[in-house]
């Protein structure tokens, strides 16, 4: 033990620091302070993105809304207007861990840890997310997909850091869903998760985009599923052959909270919710 | 660095490279022992505290952290040597046992009833899911919620610190 943390105000003094030497980040903590009581990191220099990362938390654009990266979990859930433009984010931020953790855990933050069950990552695939970074190179964006490379791994160049996050407006109404599997509600992580935002008619789905956790080494958009599901009549039948290109596209796990194959079975099992309305 | 803030309407102002808790320096240096160390690692609620009204753990938080805020302990609650009306509730309904959970259990519900002074007992039980008690069996926690929330609204009071 035994870290210093470095709390810039700004940009450039926030810039500087990196350059400085090794650091962590802090957000909320949630993660980091855990990690660090379990002995599994040991940082010197641990650098306080709040103060630098300051402004409205919101910002709506024509078409998009931006977020900044130190939101807190329970800003998102209780902003009325992220639950009226992107439900499933506002629901996904009100299901990590609890109250309090809500109160201090970040976007940011949760995105950067690049967690397979991360809550709020299965709203921001769904959605078409975009992670914007900055350095002293200049600004660049990232589509989640691209940023999140692997299990706690990321694009996140050194002397880099988040932002904000990009979100495009959805056109149209979607039913939004978002639902976790675990063994208890609070505090913890997922079995499996699963997302979806879904335009249909009596007759058919129009559009349809579905995410899944904790069942690949990343959060998962099943493409061949969506494919098939497009323009599809919404019956046990469509759901069942669904179901059977879902299994081609999971890869879950044994672990020590489920078995693979009862991640599968949840994972499948999640797939008949489109049914449901 | 210099880090300022206010612990139950006191002004406290000190230098710190970052390495202490809040929990530590609310039980070691200004005798705040309500505040309790349960888990370590933000998975049982008894170190709960108000920071600028919001209930966050005070395991997880640095002094850096809560450099210009504003922090409530159970010890900042009631006024007049008079106990607050939650923590009356939790009296009256027999919500404490060994008592080790119970200030965090009243730092985090208070902010339900400030919110929703009529929670029913399933809001109760999903806002509280935080926080671990094992003695009760949690219904008489969920009695205590409900309890206050009905003596403050009987009052017309507004959920006050």
């Amino acid at each position: 033990m035994g870290f210093e943390i470095l709390v810039p105000e700004n940009e450039d003094e926030l810039i500087s620091l990196m350059e400085e030497g090794d650091y962590q980040f802090l957000a909320g903590g949630t993660d980091l302070f855990v990690k660090i009581k379990k002995d599994l990191i040991n940082p010197e220099r641990i650098i306080d993105l709040t103060k630098a990362i300051d402004g409205p938390k919101f910002q709506v654009e024509q078409n998009e809304v931006k977020i900044k990266a130190t939101t807190t979990h329970a800003e998102l859930a209780e902003s009325s207007l992220i639950n009226k433009e992107f439900p499933v984010l506002a629901s996904s931020a009100g299901a990590v861990g609890a109250t309090q953790l809500r109160n201090m855990g970040t976007i940011g933050g949760n995105i950067c840890n690049a967690s397979p069950s991360a809550d709020t990552l299965i709203a921001l695939y769904l959605l078409n997310a975009d992670v914007d970074l900055v350095s002293s190179d200049g600004r660049r964006s990232l589509s989640i997909k691209d940023f999140i490379t692997g299990p706690g791994e990321t694009e996140l160049a050194s002397g880099e850091y988040v932002e904000s996050i990009t979100v495009p407006k959805l056109s149209g109404k979607f039913r939004h869903f978002f639902k976790k599997v675990g063994r208890r509600n609070a505090l913890d992580i997922s079995v499996c998760s699963m997302g979806f935002i879904l335009k249909a008619t009596k007759e058919a789905i129009e559009e349809i985009r579905l995410a899944y956790g904790a069942v690949a080494p990343t959060v998962i958009r099943p493409g061949a599923v969506e494919d098939f599901l497009q323009g599809k009549t919404i019956d046990k039948e469509t759901i069942s052959r669904a179901q059977r290109l879902l299994k081609e596209e999971i890869s879950p796990i044994n672990d020590i909270r489920g078995s693979a194959e009862y991640r599968e079975t949840v994972a499948l099992r999640t797939l008949e919710q489109i049914r449901q309305n | 660095m210099r880090v300022e803030f206010t612990v139950n309407g006191e002004q406290y102002e000190l230098d710190t490279d970052g390495d202490t808790r809040l929990l530590d320096y609310l039980r070691d240096e200004l005798g705040l022992t309500g505040v309790k160390e349960g888990c370590g690692v933000g998975e049982c609620g008894a170190c709960t505290v108000l920071v600028e009204g919001k209930p966050t753990l005070s395991c997880l938080t640095y002094l850096p952290q809560i450099d210009g805020k504003e922090i409530t302990t159970i010890e900042g609650l009631g006024e007049n040597g008079k106990l607050h009306p939650l923590q009356e509730a939790f009296v009256e309904t027999g919500g404490v046992q060994c008592g080790f959970c119970t200030p965090g259990f009243i730092m985090v519900s208070l902010k339900l009833l400030e919110r929703n002074p009529d929670p029913t007992r399933k809001e109760i039980r999903e806002w509280v899911e935080g926080n671990i008690c094992r003695c009760t069996g949690y219904t008489k926690i969920v009695d205590a919620v409900q309890l206050a929330g009905k003596w403050l609204r009987e009052k017309g009071d507004k959920v006050e610190l």
